[in-house]
This record gives C-alpha cells, sequence and structure tokens, in this order.
C-alpha cells in the first residue's frame, strides 16, 4: 500500500491554500503559501486582512453555529490572481448543540478559468457596445434621412419657385415687346384718325361738309379702331394662359404672332418669311410655342440691330417628318459663336451684353418639359437655325 | 479608524473601475477590462474632522441577462450608482439598482452618478439630468456629473457618500 505517498503526492499538487480562524476571527493556523494572496499577521482580525469578508459578519456566525453550509466568494487578489474564497466549518465543539470552535478559509486559484471567462464577457460586452452603437448611429442615420428629405423637399420648392419667377420674368419681357409692337402698330391708325378728325373739323369749319363725306370718314374711323382692337385682342389672346395639351395648326399659330409683330420688323427692314406646309397640326400648347417663336425672331432681331447689314431675314419654315411637327427659325444674323453654342440653352448664358440668359433656357424648357418636343440649335452660313419638334399625337 | 464598505453598482462599461482607480490611485486608462468577481480598494476618505477608510468594492456590472451578484451587497454600508451619460439604456436601469439596494435597507445612502461627462455637451446633459431628476423623483443631492477620464466630481461623490454614511 502506498497510502502515505498518494497523500503526499496530492497534497504536493495541491491548489487550496488554507487558514483557519477561531470564534474571536483570529488565525490559529495556515498553509504556508497562502502569503500568495493574502498578509497575514494572527494579531489581526480576519477583517483586516481579508477586506472581502468585511461585513459578513453574520454569515460568518451562521457557519460557526452549523446553520450556514459554506460561502464563497470570487475576488482579484493582492497578486491580480483570481481567487475564490471558501469559508467552511472547522473542527466541531464536543457539547451541544451542534457548531464549531473554528472556521477553514480556503483560496482556490481560479486564474486560468477566470481569464478565460473574462475574455468571453469582455467579447460580449463589447459586442453588446458595439450593437449599441450601431443602433444609434442607425437612430441617427434615419433621422439625418427625413432632415435630408426635407431639405431635398424644401430645395425642389424653391427651385420651382425660382422656375416660376424666371418664367415669369421672361413672360412679362415678352409682353414688354410686344407692347412695344403694338405701340407701333397703333401709331398709324391713330394718325389715320387724327387726319379724318382734322379734316371733318375743317369741313365743318368751312361749312363744306355734307353727310356723305361725314359717313365716308366715320366709316374710315370705324375701320382703323376696329383694327387696333383685334391688335388688342390678339395680344390678349397670345398671353392667355392654355394649360391643357391641344391640336393646333403650326402655320396659322405662327402667322398670328407674325401679324403682331409685321410692322416692326418692317420698320426695322427685316423681312420675316412663313413657309411651308400649311396643313401641320402639332399637338402641345399653341401660346407657349408661338412665345418660343418671338423670342427667337427677337433674337434675330436683337443680332441685326447690332451688326445690321442690307438683306435681313429671318425664315419660318414648318415640315412634318415620322409623325413630328417641325418648325425651322433660320436667320442671317450672323450665328453663334462656337465656344457657347452648346450652352446656348443654359440659364444665364447669353451673347447680348444686356441680356438676361433667359429666354432661350424657359423656350427649350417650353417645348421639351411641358410639351415633350425638342428644341436644338446649329450654325449654318451667315446665321443660326433654331429647330423645334413637336409630336403630332396626344399621349396616351 | 472606522472602516465603511462602499460599492459601486450599474451596467457593465459605465466606468465603475475608472471611476475607483481615479478615486483611489488618481489614474485612468481608456482601454475597457470588463470586471469579473469582486477587487477591493482601501483609500481613506477625509470628512470634516473625521477620517473613514473606504473599503471600495469594485464588482461585476450588470447585463440585461445577468444581474449584478447581490451577495455583493451584504453589509454594504453605502452605494455608488453608475451609469454612463452617453447610453441611454444605463440611465434607464439605476432605477432598478435604487431598488436593489432598498430590498436590502432603505437605510443604505447612495449616490447616482453620470458618468463620463467629458463626452457629451454640455446642453444635452443638462436635459439628460434635469429629466432624471423628475422621473427618479429625487433631489440634486443625489445626482452628479463625473468623468473619471478628467477627474471631474469624482473625489466630490465619495465625499458626499461618506458624509451620508456618517449620518
Amino acid at each position: 500500500m502506498h497510502i502515505q505517498e498518494v497523500f503526499n503526492a496530492i497534497y504536493s499538487n495541491h491548489c487550496y491554500e488554507y487558514f483557519i480562524i477561531d470564534k474571536e476571527y483570529k488565525v490559529v493556523e495556515y498553509s504556508d503559501k497562502v502569503f500568495d494572496y493574502c498578509t497575514i499577521k494572527s494579531a489581526d482580525s480576519v477583517f483586516e486582512f481579508i477586506p472581502e469578508l468585511y461585513g459578513l459578519d453574520n454569515e460568518l456566525e451562521e457557519i460557526f453555529d452549523g446553520s450556514l453550509a459554506m460561502y464563497k466568494i470570487p475576488i482579484v487578489s493582492k497578486n491580480d490572481k483570481y481567487v475564490n474564497i471558501y469559508v467552511y466549518p472547522g473542527r466541531e465543539k464536543t457539547s451541544a448543540p451542534k457548531s464549531y470552535e473554528t472556521l477553514i478559509v480556503l483560496f482556490e486559484d481560479i486564474t486560468t478559468i477566470a481569464t478565460t471567462k473574462q475574455k468571453l464577457i469582455q467579447e460580449k460586452n463589447e459586442n453588446t457596445l458595439l450593437l449599441q452603437e450601431i443602433s444609434i448611429k442607425n437612430e441617427q442615420l434615419e433621422l439625418y434621412n427625413t432632415k435630408m428629405q426635407e431639405l431635398v423637399k424644401e430645395e425642389i420648392k424653391k427651385n420651382l419657385e425660382q422656375q416660376k419667377m424666371i418664367e415669369l420674368q421672361a413672360r412679362y419681357s415678352q409682353m414688354g415687346e410686344i407692347i412695344g409692337m403694338i405701340t407701333h402698330q397703333w401709331k398709324q391708325p391713330l394718325n389715320a384718325i387724327s387726319m379724318m378728325a382734322n379734316v371733318l373739323i375743317l369741313k365743318q369749319q368751312n361749312n363744306s361738309l355734307d353727310n356723305k363725306i361725314l359717313e365716308e370718314k366715320l366709316d374710315d374711323i370705324i375701320m382703323q379702331v376696329k383694327y387696333m382692337s383685334q391688335t388688342v385682342n390678339d395680344f390678349q389672346h397670345f398671353f392667355n394662359p392654355i394649360k391643357d395639351k391641344m391640336y393646333f395648326n403650326v402655320f396659322d399659330s405662327i402667322q398670328s404672332v407674325l401679324d403682331l409683330v409685321k410692322s416692326e420688323y418692317f420698320h426695322k427692314n427685316i423681312t420675316v418669311y412663313l413657309d411651308g406646309d400649311k396643313s401641320v397640326n402639332a399637338v402641345g400648347l399653341p401660346n407657349e410655342v408661338n412665345q418660343v417663336v418671338l423670342s427667337l425672331l427677337k433674337n434675330s432681331k436683337d443680332e441685326f440691330i447690332k451688326n445690321p447689314h442690307s438683306n435681313m431675314w429671318i425664315k419660318i419654315n414648318i415640315t412634318s417628318k415620322d409623325d413630328k411637327a417641325i418648325i425651322e427659325v433660320v436667320d442671317n444674323a450672323g450665328g453663334i459663336p462656337e465656344d457657347i453654342i452648346d450652352k446656348i440653352f443654359d440659364i444665364y448664358v447669353t451673347t447680348k451684353q444686356d441680356g438676361s440668359g433667359i429666354g432661350l433656357n424657359i423656350s427649350k424648357s417650353m417645348i421639351e418639359d411641358h410639351m415633350d418636343g425638342q428644341m436644338y440649335v446649329t450654325n449654318v452660313e451667315n446665321g443660326a437655325k433654331f429647330t423645334i419638334v413637336l409630336p403630332t399625337t396626344m399621349d396616351e | 479608524m472606522i472602516s465603511k464598505k462602499i460599492t459601486l453598482i450599474g451596467d457593465f462599461s459605465t466606468g465603475k473601475t475608472s471611476l475607483i482607480r481615479r478615486f483611489v490611485d488618481n489614474e485612468f486608462s481608456d482601454n475597457y477590462l470588463s470586471t469579473i468577481g469582486v477587487k477591493i480598494s482601501k483609500k481613506i476618505i477625509d470628512v470634516e474632522d473625521k477620517k473613514v477608510q473606504g473599503l471600495i468594492w469594485d464588482i461585476e456590472g450588470g447585463t440585461d441577462t445577468k444581474p449584478i451578484n447581490q451577495t455583493y451587497l451584504r453589509g454594504v454600508h453605502g452605494c455608488i450608482i453608475v451609469s454612463d451619460i452617453t447610453r441611454s439604456e444605463t440611465i434607464e436601469h439605476l432605477k432598478n439598482y435604487i431598488n436593489i439596494i432598498q430590498s436590502i435597507s432603505k437605510d443604505i445612502p447612495y449616490v447616482l452618478v453620470l458618468n463620463k461627462y467629458d463626452k457629451i455637451d454640455e446642453e444635452k446633459a443638462k436635459k439628460i439630468y434635469t429629466e432624471l431628476l423628475s422621473s427618479l423623483a429625487i433631489s440634486e443631492d443625489r445626482l452628479y456629473f463625473t468623468s473619471a477620464k478628467s477627474g471631474m466630481g469624482v473625489e466630490m461623490v465619495f465625499s458626499i457618500l461618506a458624509r451620508l454614511m456618517l449620518g
């Protein structure tokens, strides 16, 4: 039998250190290596060198009197080792009732296991923190998205308002242009009316005014007034907003524009030709098409005023091809400089010193955005050619 | 000299260990190392003309799945309940920790701290503080900002708790 050797082997490999305390909490016995975990002075109370037991008087008393079998507390010891402290009952009293004279305090080094456990807890906690952070970031992201959407909406609203302002500005500019032309067109009939009135006054003063002359002159005056009235009606019609797309005859529509402006261009020695297929119908907003044509005419006129020559003309040609109505406006006013022709439809791009750069941008927007058409420009010999393409059938 | 057991409780990673290190050793590290078990530090706290030996228990923080081990609170004389001001859930859990302490004894003094004050802007912190006073129905002498990183409020909180423990 090797019982003693076995006990020796077990003892030499044991992983517990211990000390024993009496009822006064003073140390009465201890193992050699217990100092690895605490500094024992036998005179001290156990609470002095094991502060982890401080406040546990009740629990220790319960072990002394046998009502508590054991108490365990995991600590980090003075040498930074993870240790379980166990308090067990020691030597039993011989007298009744059953109680104990001493307690055994065991130190179990669990550093290896505890370190692994610590790593697992650390990993779990870090993952939880990461998830919490992701959750917060997600909330922030959602908040930013909402704010961003609001900002985008606001910007779109602002842009639309700005676009409306620009369109209004262009519209007022064209109205001013047309009013100028009406003034021009009214000069002749006003002069005629004035002259006829003077004739009537003179004849009356000479007593030579008879009914026939009076009727003739009054008819003439009425005719002139009708002409003037028609001009105003045309002007009103021109700016009457039509919101829904409709079929319209392209030739007739553009003719109505020319009727309004012919006098102005005639007096500036600019010949405006309208030619092509009179039967072409397009789908769109005729007033907006007319405003675009008027804008192109005005651009040509401005170029002619800048660089006049003896044979100034603007030719408007109307054709159709592949279910599209095509309006070409060509002039011999010198064309557009090649360095800006690609961006001539961009807003605020202009060849004029006092130009706003709005007209062509609005024109393109009217044709392409409002009517699903196309508008582009090329330079031709001595001039520029603007092409407007419009659908000839209504969308589904 | 009278000894008092002080335990810091609160959710994990709220800075309990850092507060103790700042208070006891005047040190701080940004590295987070989860505490397991309990580690006790000692420091003498002056309360007017008295001296108190604080046995300061640093224990493992609570998580949603593992609450704090209440055996560590046996014989406790005072508690500091720690939350991380940047993590709302740790603030929401303060009430639970108050309940735990009061379930042991209604007479255990405690103070609440909103730690990591250095990580939040002042206006936001004030808002949290005001809302918390109202939701927990506590007075201002129970709730403090701390920063283990800068040291702000740390000495004061331990000193206030020591005064409360001495009655």
